[in-house]
């Protein structure tokens, strides 16, 4: 099963475009800043908007086609929404709101409870079951939301900010959850956000709007070593590495990534995402004698141009990407193959 | 730095506008006051016992909630049909609402030549053998022209405040257009919806102009309590008090419902 999206819309002044596929099981991120038009793709797929031209479907099903004129309202498309706003109906339970699109389609009232349940145990609000929606505080509301749109079982699951309201030590047995959910129920994902790291997160593929048209798409990889436009550069580009924590003495902690042992600040323990900005990575052909603590090393494989500077790709295990001058790109002589040392200190790593 | 005759003026201004509002409440009080202290209790009593103000006030009692539930069932999906503009909208929200700045015994006369014997369906109906003016169902009819403006606009301003993004949030999750009326946009209306339905009530309790001219003034069947109070107060006044006393408080029950139901809501009358 496969969600197509092909579409050119109007939301308001400006028109969005998009295109994209994503398949059963699978999940696929949009990236942007606030008003690069990723809620309208959202609610283009989900039928709240209706775009001028293009085409959706979900392997035989039409929900777009201008040409054939065919357009499904929401309710005639298996797709659910957590919106940025969480828009839970604020007179039910977090119970009766999780169990509100399963009655709403006729199931029978314990069917729809007991899945209304599941879902808010994946989405750690099993507690919340009795509160009043109206009297959740904004995370609790998110996970509810979350809960609700799991609880239909939908085949095609759109997410707009759907971890933002939750606090950042709390994201990640959410994130878990709802990946495992995603993934056993094959479910066809599009996750919309702003926060860049969050999206690499959660997918492995990338798509990047800026102005309402897509600037990038591709895995975290190819937007750090090869982006298009400076836009996607800023936004995209960073360096992430995921592995589990253990602290050190003196206030640090040694993160054991793919192919080597990083060090952070503060004590951490467990699963981490680490983000590692490419200007603060420094290169060197010698083994630096410096007080940064993690140096990575590997043959250049890409040099591209970034604004003033130029963003060098290391071949490093795991792999880097330092944003360094074109003065000192110079005095280094560096071309593709070079062997360098990619160094950052462990006060340049953020933790998530 | 302020004139030093401008805390002078203030001050002025401020004593000049309590002496008004002052007046404006004597006013009101003395009106009312002078009603309730023309009451004896002996023949208060005796009054209510009688059968024309129990008459009045059994029929007044019947066709006010039902032309309450008239406006409810009828308004409450004109109301919701309004909030979404659409082509003419505006043209037929003003005409709904046009009753409310029509002199009521305009309304009244409008419906006699309406479904009067001798009016436009006079005709079509009497092959029904249905025949409207001067019945119990005209006072409704009558009523209901007059009262459901009222409880429409409150209606439509409550479903104009629901979150838009919880009726999207609804279709996504499948739900028809008319469980989400019904489980999403209703329920956080219902109070505003209480309290213009109160409204609505109020105002077809103290009907007179479009009853008397459409329905009559006959007793047990059409002269309700403001029509009482009216044929009374040409002859013997104790009932005619009685029954206003009886209109008075019932009306400010239901204002008392509208102010608890529209709290905080800006809506109160």
């Amino acid at each position: 099963m496969t969600l197509q999206v092909d579409f050119e819309a109007h939301a308001g002044t400006f028109p969005v475009s998009c295109r994209f596929e994503v398949s059963a099981g699978r999940s696929i991120a949009l990236v942007g800043s606030s008003g690069a038009g990723k809620t309208t793709v959202l609610r283009t797929i989900a039928g709240l908007l209706r775009p001028d031209r293009g085409r959706i479907t979900l392997d035989a099903r039409i929900w777009f086609d201008d040409e054939r004129q065919i357009f499904a309202p929401p309710q005639r498309r298996d797709c659910a929404m957590v919106f940025a706003e969480y828009a839970l109906f604020g007179h039910m339970s977090a119970l009766e709101n999780a169990a509100f699109g399963l009655r709403a389609t006729g199931h029978s009232n314990s069917a729809a409870l007991t899945s209304a349940r599941q879902a808010l145990e994946v989405a750690g609000a099993a507690a919340l079951g009795a509160h009043k929606a109206s009297s959740l505080s904004s995370g609790e509301a998110q996970r509810v939301a979350i809960a609700r749109a799991l609880a239909v079982a939908p085949q095609v699951l759109l997410l707009d900010e759907p971890l933002s309201a939750i606090d950042v030590e709390r994201r990640p047995p959410v994130r878990d959850a709802l990946q495992r959910t995603i993934a056993q129920g094959g479910m066809a994902t599009v996750l919309v956000t702003h926060d860049p790291v969050e999206a690499m997160l959660f997918s492995d593929m990338l798509i990047v709007m800026e102005a309402g048209a897509v600037a990038q798409r591709g895995t975290p990889e190819e937007l750090r070593s090869q982006p298009l436009t400076s836009y996607v550069a800023a936004f995209a580009g960073v360096n992430l590495f995921r592995g589990s924590a253990r602290p050190l003495d003196g206030g640090l902690s040694a993160v054991d990534v793919d192919g080597a042992t990083l060090v952070i600040p503060g004590t951490v323990s467990g699963r981490v995402a680490l983000v590692v900005d490419p200007d603060s990575v420094v290169l060197s052909h010698a083994r630096p004698d410096s007080s940064a603590r993690n140096s990575l090393y590997g043959p250049v494989t890409g040099i591209v141009p970034d604004g003033p500077a130029l963003r060098v790709s290391v071949a490093s295990s795991p792999p880097i990407v330092a944003r360094i001058t074109r003065r000192s790109a110079d005095e280094l002589g560096l071309a593709g193959g070079a062997l360098v040392h990619a160094t950052f200190k462990a006060s340049e790593v953020r933790v998530h | 730095m302020r004139h030093p005759s401008a805390a002078l003026r203030d001050s002025t201004v401020s004593a000049v506008g309590i002496a008004l509002a002052v007046i404006f409440v004597l006013f009101i009080v003395v009106a009312l006051a002078a009603l309730v202290l023309r009451v004896s209790p002996q023949a208060f009593g005796a009054a209510l016992r009688s059968q024309i103000v129990l008459q009045a006030l059994w029929l007044s009692l019947k066709t006010s909630a039902l032309c309450a539930l008239i406006i409810a069932v009828c308004g409450t999906p004109l109301a919701a049909l309004l909030t979404r503009p659409f082509r003419g909208s505006h043209a037929l929200e003003t005409l709904v609402t046009l009753p409310v700045v029509l002199p009521p015994v305009v309304g009244g006369l409008a419906l006699l030549l309406a479904f009067g014997r001798m009016g436009l369906l006079g005709r079509q109906l009497d092959m029904f053998g249905i025949h409207l003016p001067f019945t119990t169902a005209a006072v409704v009819l009558a009523q209901t022209f007059v009262a459901a403006p009222l409880y429409i606009a409150v209606a439509k301003s409550a479903f104009a405040r629901v979150d838009p993004n919880l009726v999207d949030a609804a279709a996504t999750l499948r739900a028809s257009r008319t469980y989400t009326f019904v489980r999403v946009i209703i329920p956080p209306a219902l109070p505003a919806l209480a309290g213009g339905l109160a409204l609505a009530w109020a105002r077809a309790l103290g009907e007179f102009g479009a009853t008397i001219t459409f329905a009559g003034n006959l007793p047990g069947v059409t002269q309700t309590m403001p029509i009482a109070v009216y044929m009374s107060a040409q002859t013997d006044l104790q009932p005619a008090i009685t029954v206003a006393v009886v209109l008075m408080v019932l009306s400010y029950g239901a204002l008392l419902v509208v102010r608890r139901a529209a709290g905080g809501t800006g809506l109160a009358p």
